[in-house]
């Protein structure tokens, strides 16, 4: 079920990025990322746990991951 | 919880203090059978969890087995302050030359357990400390060093009694104590403590109460007793709907959401934060408004606990609408409990501007907070809006009922609850008719009692969460504890993390980190022991006897504890520990889940402030002149709390006097040791630097520090 708050939009490019994945789910406090396979899996029941911590955006190359508010329209990253 | 008088006995046998002869009987036939193995004239005991069973009828005498047969099947029967019995305990009647009064229980003041004894057994122990003080002993014990029974021997011996009688007494009050810390009591009492004809002493009736907090680690001993997950053991059982919210709480162990009690009104309440929900509860009902329950919610919950309890709330038939409110500032992110409490009308299909009478949280990420309500047309409000005036509002927009229960329900009874586990509704705990407490008080009057009991006193149940993260403190003298001390931290599960204060040392010493209640001694003895001076714990529902350990070491070790169970402290715009909100320039310890979310904004404001220090010029000395002022602080801080003032010149030179006799004490001391020896090898003490040539080691001086050459 998607988020009901928020959203994560994921590069095509880092998608299948083992490191970033990994780095993704160590990253991320409430679990929304996940690698499986080498792949960066966004776990869609968690998204409207996001805490807007930005640690995900950091821990991705710049530009590659955006956390957007899906209640005002605004994103971070 | 408490231990019906069976078990009681059974924990006093664990521990070995003698018992009368008795057995646990659930049905008449059982009680014939125990009082034909006892043999003689018995005692049948209702067993309930309320006093007054003598004056009840619960407590009857038999003199044959035929007669505890009759007797057992009539108190199995009889419903006792709204109990009724478990089973009967037929207990030998003894021939009783003396009755004393055992106890042990905590002293709150002093924050350890304490003795009480009395050579006036059999009536309430309190009766006896009112009109013959003279007859109580009592004495505290610590909780930390070994148990020495002579503590127990003194609060014996208080009384008057010697003899074989005091050597007689002394390990069975001695055992109590080790029992009472060993099964994290909060009462063990023996009355009447009873001598026989014969001189021996033998409990005759047990009370025992145990911490809920303690529940999960007492798991072995409540299995033996059979004690199930289920069983609150409170004033009354709970009903479905409360049960429903100790599992959302129990389910997800970040924040609180529960602690719910279940009324019956038509307003539903979502509230919480230090002490903000019986306020809330409070208003609510001055402004005429019937609150359909009253629950918990802080600490940052999750956004789908913060859904789940308000999604309980709202299923609860007869609610028209709720109220989400908190205290007057919270540190719990606003915007996430939004997120919580708007998705659970979407997922249930209403609209949460019809639903939500109003949301007044002010606290940390409110802008955000308020965007997601805006977005949904949810009436808010923020801090200058005080919480009366926010019940007030909220009261306003639910209509007015008859008081008797919610729309359609008629007898008062909350539709959808079962008819054992109703809760009782207001026309029932007002009239006195229908429930009253165990200790006989109208169970209207014990409301509150009730409230705080459940804020407090319920079990968390379930295993301890495996995926808790372990804690990561941030010591702030790691530069000067070395790698030793992080290796002794590390052994305890715990992590010296990086000074978030930067070289400046700002705050050296102190301590703040989250941690679950049942870890959170085994940090704080590190932390102690780490030489931590100052620790600040805001975990909630942490075992009394946890806390008396950690209060009796940091008082040993010269440490200072702030809380438990405390938002924290701040020094607004300079520093602050704990979950406390406010602008502070370093300090934020956290890395435990629950309060990840603060973090990262604490870091942010750090890395700010030292990329602004970077740019000014002289930063380090400033630096150490805010070390020395907070060093003074906090000996300022440390003199107020051992003195109850600041210390003078006096104390400095006294001080200063008690150490220089301690190195001249140590050096006579050394003098004296080397010429014993001197005397035992050569026959005379010898002079100069071959004084105690012996006891050195070849190419040491004479204080056996360093080589040198000869
Ligand atoms: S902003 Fe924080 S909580 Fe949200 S997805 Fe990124 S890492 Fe997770």
């Amino acid at each position: 079920m998607p988020g009901m708050f928020i959203d994560v939009e994921i590069d095509d490019s880092v998608r299948g990025d083992a490191d970033v994945a990994k780095k993704l789910e160590q990253a991320c406090p409430v679990d929304i990322y996940a690698e499986r396979d080498g792949r960066v899996e966004v776990v869609e029941e968690n998204l409207d746990e996001c805490v807007l911590c930005e640690l995900c955006i950091h821990a991705s190359p710049e530009g590659t991951v955006r956390v957007v508010k899906l209640y005002d329209g605004t994103a971070l990253g | 919880m408490r231990f019906y008088e069976y078990e009681s006995r059974q924990i006093l046998a664990r521990e070995g203090i003698p018992l009368s002869k008795h057995g646990f009987a659930r049905t008449a036939e059982e009680a014939k059978q125990i009082a034909e193995d006892i043999g003689g004239p018995v005692v049948i005991k209702s067993q309930v969890l309320t006093g007054g069973r003598m004056k009840a009828g619960g407590v009857k005498f038999a003199d044959t087995p035929e007669e505890a047969q009759a007797h057992a099947r009539d108190i199995l029967q009889l419903e006792i302050g709204g109990h009724m019995p478990r089973g009967v305990l037929v207990d030998s009647r003894a021939e009783i030359k003396q009755e004393y009064y055992a106890g042990v229980v905590w002293d709150g003041v002093r924050k350890v357990p304490t003795f009480v004894f009395s050579d006036m057994g059999g009536i309430d122990i309190e009766e006896v400390a009112e009109t013959h003080p003279e007859h109580i002993g009592r004495g505290h014990f610590s909780t930390i060093l070994p148990h020495m029974d002579f503590r127990a021997k003194d609060a014996v011996a208080s009384t008057g009694i010697t003899g074989t009688e005091l050597n007689r007494l002394t390990p069975i009050l001695a055992k109590l104590a080790r029992l009472f810390v060993k099964y994290d009591m909060t009462l063990a009492e023996i009355n009447p403590l009873a001598q026989l004809a014969d001189g021996t002493f033998v409990a005759v009736d047990a009370h025992m109460d145990m911490e809920n907090e303690a529940r999960v680690r007492q798991g072995p001993l409540l299995k033996e007793l059979g004690v199930g997950d289920e069983e609150t053991r409170e004033a009354r059982e709970p009903t479905a709907f409360e049960i429903r919210g100790e599992q959302i709480d129990s389910a997800d162990h970040r924040g609180v959401a529960g602690n719910v009690t279940e009324f019956d009104g038509n307003l539903g309440l979502v509230i919480g934060a230090g002490g903000g929900s019986l306020t809330l509860f409070d208003a609510v009902q001055s402004h005429g408004g019937r609150p359909a329950n009253y629950c918990e919610i802080g600490g940052n919950p999750s956004v789908s606990k913060a859904c789940n309890l308000t999604k309980l709330v709202l299923s609860k038939p007869g609610v028209e609408k709720i109220a989400v409110m908190m205290s007057i500032v919270s540190n719990t992110r606003v915007d996430i409990v939004a997120r919580g409490v708007v998705k659970a009308c979407v997922e249930l299909g209403h609209d949460p501007a019809e639903k939500i009478a109003i949301f007044r949280i002010p606290g940390a990420w409110e802008e955000e907070g308020f965007k997601i309500l805006e977005k949904y047309g949810v009436e808010y409000a923020d801090r200058s809006v005080s919480m009366h005036e926010a019940a007030r509002r909220a009261v306003e927009k639910v209509p007015a009922g008859d008081g008797a229960g919610p729309a359609g329900s008629g007898d008062g009874a909350p539709p959808g609850s079962d008819g054992k586990t109703a809760a009782p509704s207001l026309a029932d705990r007002t009239s006195g008719e229908v429930r009253r407490c165990r200790d006989g008080r109208r169970a209207s009057d014990r409301r509150v009692d009730d409230l705080h009991r459940a804020g407090h006193h319920r079990p968390r149940g379930g295993e301890p969460d495996a995926r808790v993260p372990r804690l990561r403190l941030e010591d702030h003298r790691r530069g000067h504890a070395g790698p030793a001390r992080a290796r002794g931290a590390r052994r305890a599960g715990v992590r010296l993390g990086r000074p978030v204060g930067g070289r400046s040392g700002a705050g050296a010493g102190r301590l703040g980190g989250h941690r679950p209640p049942a870890f959170t001694r085994d940090a704080v003895f590190e932390a102690i022991e780490a030489g931590v001076r100052l620790i600040v714990i805001v975990t909630e529902r942490i075992p009394r006897y946890d806390v008396a350990q950690m209060v009796e070491l940091a008082a040993l070790r010269g440490a200072r504890i702030i809380g438990p169970n405390c938002l924290g402290i701040i020094r607004p715009g300079v520093a602050k520990m704990g979950g406390i909100g406010g602008p502070s320039r370093r300090g934020q310890v956290v890395r435990a889940r629950a309060h990840r979310r603060d973090v990262p904004q604490r870091w942010h404001d750090h890395r700010d402030l030292v990329h602004a220090q970077r740019r000014r010029p002289g930063r380090l000395d400033r630096g150490l002149d805010r070390r020395r002022r907070h060093h003074r602080l906090h000996l300022r801080g440390a003199d107020a709390l051992l003195r109850g003032r600041r210390a003078d010149r006096g104390d400095r030179d006294l001080h200063r006097a008690r150490r220089a006799h301690g190195g001249r004490a140590r050096a006579l001391r050394e003098r004296e040791r080397l010429a014993a020896a001197d005397r035992r090898l050569h026959g005379r003490p010898l002079h100069g630097r071959n004084a105690g040539h012996v006891l050195r080691p070849r190419g040491h001086d004479r204080r056996g520090q360093g080589r040198h050459r000869r």
